[in-house]
């Protein structure tokens, strides 16, 4: 019997993340709307996190042959698009009464959208594919070469002149965050890293039962075909 | 719409977001275990 999708514990934990951005002060320019990048800067990070673990499962996968690392690399792909998606979902909204507008041509949003939409062509890639092998070595190739996206989409605000503002944790010298807006962060990073860890056992689960059910409908039409060449084959 | 109108938003897509994809993760599991099931008593029919 395969595990259960921990369904309780991923609200709990998503319950949690939410909460900590709702204690969290109100800032002194942002006011409330400061409280909307307690979930679009985790969600960034776990895009970031999906897609570094994608790359060494990539490399794993070409390195031993291995399908368990190319199953670890499909789903990391798969949750880091959707964390990217709402990453960019969330900036939508907090930009629209920040800056006056959903969306803007800026270095940060255009690499990141650019970033979402090759991650969203490794997942296309991987259901056109339908030898496993294949699919596994093309996908890794693509797993690897992708991730030279994400440091150009994290140092985006330093090599242009950006409306995005520089990173506030994830930066190159010391944070500058008051201590209280600290902690809310990094426990909704925590979180959010969390429910990240157990999505995706959870989803390289499924990848492990869509292989089982492959193998399981190949063997049954080799025996079903077997059955029906059988007598042909005897009258030729 | 106010600033929490906002954060509503922006929470209410966070959880929306991740509740469906877990959704969808309970609906694959699912029908795949039914999928593998009607194989298996197909086969031994």
């Amino acid at each position: 019997m395969t595990k259960r999708v921990p369904t309780l514990a991923i609200l709990v934990l998503l319950g949690a993340a939410l909460v900590a951005g709702l204690v969290a002060p109100e800032d002194a320019v942002q006011g409330n709307l400061a409280r909307l990048l307690n979930v679009h800067v985790p969600a960034a990070w776990v895009a970031y996190l999906a897609f570094g673990v994608t790359l060494v499962a990539s490399i794993g996968y070409l390195v031993t042959k291995r399908a368990s690392w190319d199953r670890v690399a499909a789903a990391s792909a798969e949750l880091g698009v959707v964390f990217t998606a709402l990453t960019i979902f969330l900036g939508m909204i907090w930009g629209k009464p920040i800056w006056g507008v959903y969306w803007t041509w800026d270095a940060r949003l255009t690499s990141t959208a650019v970033m979402f939409f090759v991650y969203l062509g490794y997942l296309a890639l991987r259901r056109s594919i339908p030898d496993r092998e294949t699919r596994a070595k093309r996908s890794a190739i693509l797993g690897i070469v992708a991730i030279a996206q994400l440091p150009v989409v994290h140092f985006s605000v330093y090599w242009w002149r950006t409306l995005h503002q520089p990173p506030t944790l994830l930066r190159p010298d010391e944070v500058q965050m008051d201590p209280p807006f600290l902690i809310a962060f990094l426990v909704a990073f925590s979180l959010f890293t969390i429910i990240y860890a157990v999505l995706l056992a959870a989803r390289v689960r499924i990848e492990a039962l869509e292989a089982e059910a492959d193998e399981l409908i190949a063997t049954t039409a080799v025996v079903a075909g077997d059955a029906i060449s059988t007598p042909t084959g005897g009258r030729s | 719409m106010s600033d929490w109108g906002w954060v509503a938003l922006g929470f209410a897509a966070t959880g929306i977001t991740i509740g469906a994809y877990l959704g969808s993760l309970v609906y694959r599991r699912r029908s795949l275990l039914q999928r593998i099931e009607a194989v298996r008593s197909q086969d031994s029919a």
